[in-house]
């Protein structure tokens, strides 16, 4: 009853209608306004909360990206120096290398490799990568020399530097004066045939095996490391050669002389002295009877179905001294094709 | 019948309006008060609408600018101090999630020592100049500052500023 009476009075009069009307306009017209802005302020907090977590996780994949670089070789090719290493991720995120910076504390001088986005050094937790060979990394550093000393490190696309820990020198160092000079790499001994007069078939692969043919020409790929403790390049002459022992045969003792060879397996003449500077690994070919110059080898049927000894006769010289080295390499079986 | 009914109302009506001169007063007075209360409300409204438009374009501004300089990072791979050029290379990669970023000023802080730059050529690794003068997403550049003097095999620290008010911090020995 109070209700109808108050609804009747305020409806019978109008003198406060444009007060009313007024106010009505003025709330809602703030209440939009501010609900505009409320929303507004809502959304770009929202937006700027979602920034601060991506640059959290961004910060946060950062810290656990966790590569180690080991295993470092250096060998210099000119004013190149070829770094070989070791690469594992264990961190708990995938992991690019984009850039090797080599410092040469020797000549005070660096150098970067940023091209090697390329060769895709792209690593998931937990994966190993071996630089090694084809695979090597050069860097530019005019003037470094072999027996300069080197520091480097890898950058990852995440801004993090990857030091790289050069192997434990001495033990190398103690290996290579045990056996002289130079190691060996028994793994990738291999033979080559003939594609022709004068070019080797399937070079740089060859045939790995140490069951060679009778009564075909054949020359053999040694694979080398100068590891002189005095990190001096060893140069080798035309003297240089490969040669066999045959115990149930030892009249017959063919030789193999080293010889270069162009890229494509071509055997050039004459010979012009090979030279491995201190770290530097390289695939030495063994293909002529006579040094200097070129003339196929075969191993004579009197020995077939013999096994044999086979003898590296290395000479030259390293660094300004003279260097000759005879090292007992592989056992071959010698096979009746 | 009720056509009959309906015009003796609208008489009523029209006859109780036009001869009752007070009452028509106030609804003159009511409207006029109503329109200029709707006026006053739609301006009022107008410049409130204005003024959040106003803050929220500020705002708005304010945060993707805030937004941006969290997105930025610059990380530095390696700087060197050549003593005889007077020349500092400071060897950047932008590994961030934002393009274009730019260098204002460069800091170098030893001791009580404080050098401040914004006179600096920045260029890619291969040495060409960048043209837009910024570092995008993955992208390598070098700072080259030429005319400082340093003291060979002191240790600095280097604050990097970039145009979004960025800060990266590293060291060096020159």
């Amino acid at each position: 009853m109070i209700r109808l009476s108050w609804l009747r009075r305020f409806f019978k009069d109008s003198k406060g209608i444009s007060t009313a009307i007024g106010t009505v306009l003025l709330v809602l017209a703030m209440f939009v306004i501010s609900s505009n802005v409320f929303l507004f302020t809502i959304s770009q907090n929202t937006l700027y909360s979602q920034a601060v977590r991506e640059s959290q996780q961004t910060d946060t994949d950062r810290f656990n990206e966790q590569i180690i670089a080991s295993d470092a070789n250096y060998s210099v090719w000119g004013n190149t120096v070829k770094v070989e290493a070791t690469l594992t991720n264990i961190g708990a995120v995938a992991a690019q290398i984009i850039n090797l910076w080599i410092f040469d504390t020797t000549l005070q001088k660096y150098g970067f490799n940023d091209t090697i986005t390329s060769m895709n050094l792209n690593l998931n937790p937990g994966q190993i990568l071996y630089l090694r060979e084809a695979e090597a990394i050069m860097v530019s550093i005019p003037g470094a020399g072999s027996a300069d000393n080197f520091n480097s490190w890898f950058v990852t696309a995440r801004g993090n530097t990857v030091a790289i820990a050069k192997t434990e020198e001495i033990i190398v160092a103690q290996v290579a004066q045990g056996i002289g000079l130079m190691a060996l790499d028994f793994n990738v001994f291999r033979y080559f045939l003939y594609n022709g007069s004068n070019v080797l078939k399937n070079y740089p692969a060859g045939v790995r095996s140490f069951n060679v043919p009778v009564g075909t020409p054949i020359a053999f790929g040694i694979t080398l490391t100068n590891l002189d403790p005095l990190k001096r390049t060893i140069y080798l002459n035309r003297y240089s050669q490969v040669w066999v022992y045959f115990p149930k045969s030892p009249g017959t003792n063919p030789v193999w002389h080293i010889v270069n060879v162009a890229s494509n397996g071509t055997i050039t003449t004459p010979y012009s002295t090979i030279t491995l500077a201190y770290r530097q690994t390289r695939l030495l070919v063994f293909a002529s009877a006579d040094p200097g110059s070129f003339s196929k080898v075969s191993i004579t049927s009197a020995v077939k179905n013999l096994p044999c000894a086979l003898n590296l006769l290395l000479l030259g010289t390293v660094g300004t001294d003279d260097y000759g080295q005879n090292i007992p390499f592989v056992s071959l079986f010698v096979y009746e094709s | 019948m009720y056509i009959g009914r309906t015009h003796m109302l609208v008489r009523r009506i029209s006859k109780t309006i036009f001869n009752n001169k007070k009452a028509e007063s106030y609804v003159i007075s009511a409207v006029i008060l109503a329109g200029v209360s709707i006026a006053l409300g739609f301006a009022v409204l107008a410049w409130a609408q204005g003024r959040s438009s106003a803050y929220t374009q500020e705002y708005s501004e304010t945060m993707n600018a805030e937004t941006a300089k969290l997105r930025e990072r610059l990380a530095v791979e390696y700087i060197v101090y050549d003593e005889s050029a007077h020349k500092i290379w400071i060897y950047l990669l932008n590994w961030g999630t934002i393009d274009d970023v730019e260098i204002q000023t460069v800091h170098i802080r030893k001791g009580t020592l404080h050098l401040t730059t914004s006179t600096f050529t920045l260029s890619f690794f291969n040495g060409t100049l960048i043209p837009d003068e910024d570092l995008d997403i993955g992208e390598e550049g070098y700072i080259l500052i030429s005319s400082i003097d340093l003291d060979d095999g002191d240790y600095y620290y280097v604050r990097i500023v970039t145009v979004r008010g960025a800060v990266f911090d590293s060291t060096f020995v020159a």
